[in-house]
């Protein structure tokens, strides 16, 4: 996860409501929520990003430990690879 | 909140208002203990549920767009999404039960094969099982369903033929306006065709939904750059300007001191608009069901039109223009189709003579 290209996955639909993400994945039918903080990830990973990329800028807008945020942001890049919420790319990919 | 505000009740009327989540949106930005709690969370769960449901007619647009284009159909998609993200920020924000699409009438019989293949079925009854009789569909437009349960209203026409023959040919395809559906670009109408068409549609139902107002109140508040010059200019154009007004005193007693001044110029200088708003706004309140009957839906229509031509046009189309109702009851070939102009009358006579003879003796509530 560290190493590599993070990108949405083509394959869902998502709104914000009320700072919180709704997410479909068209080929299952389920349904994903996200909270702030995972909101403002997914928000990133619109565009192809890597993870140290996400980790600094939301250092710098959550002004918080960047260890600590480091874990959390593994976790959660992680769970959204399993439910096929994102894509991750090889580091040589363009 | 007064506490003697009956929850059910204002979730009922919520619900079929389609105001859910402009209610939902108000509490949050009212905070604290503006409402109780176990209400705040009962909202915020209807309004979850309602970005799902939207959230998979969304993903189905896509699709259906895809493929339409691939066919090489031009397409025109409006109301439900559009509004929802375009007024009022995320398609979460707006109930819409439906996909509206506006296609040309050439191109509707390879659109139905194209959308057939992808597993759409045609829902509405046309009076005979040809690709002819599909084209004589009230309103000019027909409902499509796939086994999700996503409709399609495919349109060929935006207006009643009360109104102009010609508003889809010179107002809306000559020019192409893109929006975007969660991401997904659209072509969508013209802000000034857009707000006519939402009059008209709201002129059509009686304005039986307060969702539909605030549409137009929310259109005009946000549009700076609409042509007001342009707007009237087709209203009058097209023999609109009742509905457009009447729209528009509905919108401005909605925002009050924040109404665009050319629209409050328009309203103030129509008295009878502001009149027909004020018994529409009354209905409102008074109805026990929002849902208009056919009469009352009818007489209406008629007090709508500009022009004496147009009522007779449309009390013509109440009597005697067939519907799904008719189609129903009975199918005919089209060499046949004529019969309809017969039966329809006879069809209302026997279901709503007592109503009829009833009405001019109907008190005021």
């Amino acid at each position: 996860m560290k190493s590599g290209t993070i990108r949405a996955s083509k394959d869902q639909v998502s709104c914000v409501l009320d700072g919180e993400t709704v997410i479909l994945l068209q080929s299952t039918g389920k349904y994903f929520g996200l909270n702030e903080v995972g909101s403002r990830v997914w928000e990133i990973v619109q565009t192809p990003c890597t993870f140290d990329g996400i980790v600094s800028r939301l250092t710098d807008e959550f002004a918080v430990n960047r260890e600590k945020l480091e874990l959390d942001v593994d976790r959660l890049l992680l769970e959204m690879l399993k439910a096929k919420l994102i894509e991750v790319s090889d580091a040589s990919a363009p | 909140m007064p506490s003697d505000v009956d929850i059910e009740e204002l979730f009922s009327l919520a619900d079929e208002h389609s105001v859910e989540p402009l209610i939902y949106a108000s509490v949050q930005r009212l905070g604290g203990e503006a409402v109780p709690l176990a209400m705040r969370q009962r909202l915020q769960q209807n309004v979850r549920e309602t970005a799902r449901f939207n959230l998979l007619f969304r993903a189905e647009l896509a699709n259906v767009l895809r493929v339409l284009e691939n066919a090489g159909i031009d397409v025109r998609v409006f109301k439900g999404p559009v509004l929802a993200e375009a007024l009022y920020g995320s398609i979460a924000m707006r109930s819409f039960s439906d996909l509206d699409l506006l296609i040309h009438r050439q191109d509707f019989l390879r659109a139905k094969t194209v959308l057939e293949d992808i597993g759409y079925s045609l829902v509405s009854t046309p009076h005979w099982n040809s690709d002819s009789a599909i084209f004589r569909a009230p309103g000019c437009q027909v409902t499509f369903e796939n086994s999700l349960g996503v409709s399609l209203d495919v349109h060929w026409r935006l207006l009643p033929h009360v109104w102009e023959e010609n508003f889809e040919t010179e107002e809306v395809w000559p020019r192409r306006v893109e929006a975007s559906v969660s991401g997904l670009p659209v072509w969508t109408l013209p802000r000034e065709p857009m707000l006519l068409f939402q009059c008209a549609h709201g002129a059509r139902h009686l304005w039986a939904r307060l969702g539909w107002i605030c549409d137009v109140a929310r259109l005009i508040q946000l549009e700076e750059a609409m042509d007001w010059a342009t707007v009237f200019a087709l209203a009058d154009r097209t023999e609109m300007s009742r509905a457009l007004t009447v729209g528009l005193a509905l919108a401005v007693n909605l925002l009050g001191e924040g109404a665009p001044p050319m629209a409050m110029e328009r309203v103030e200088s129509d008295i009878a608009s502001q009149k027909r708003a004020a018994s529409i706004e009354a209905r409102s309140t008074d109805a026990t069901s929002i849902v208009p009957g056919p009469l009352e839906q009818a007489l209406s229509d008629v007090r709508m039109c500009d022009r004496t031509h147009q009522r007779v046009q449309r009390v013509f189309e109440v009597l005697f223009e067939p519907t799904e109702a008719e189609f129903r009851v009975v199918r005919l070939p089209p060499a046949l189709f004529f019969v309809y102009y017969a039966f329809r009358p006879l069809r209302l006579c026997a279901r709503y003579l007592g109503q009829i003879l009833a009405y001019p003796f109907r008190g005021t509530r």
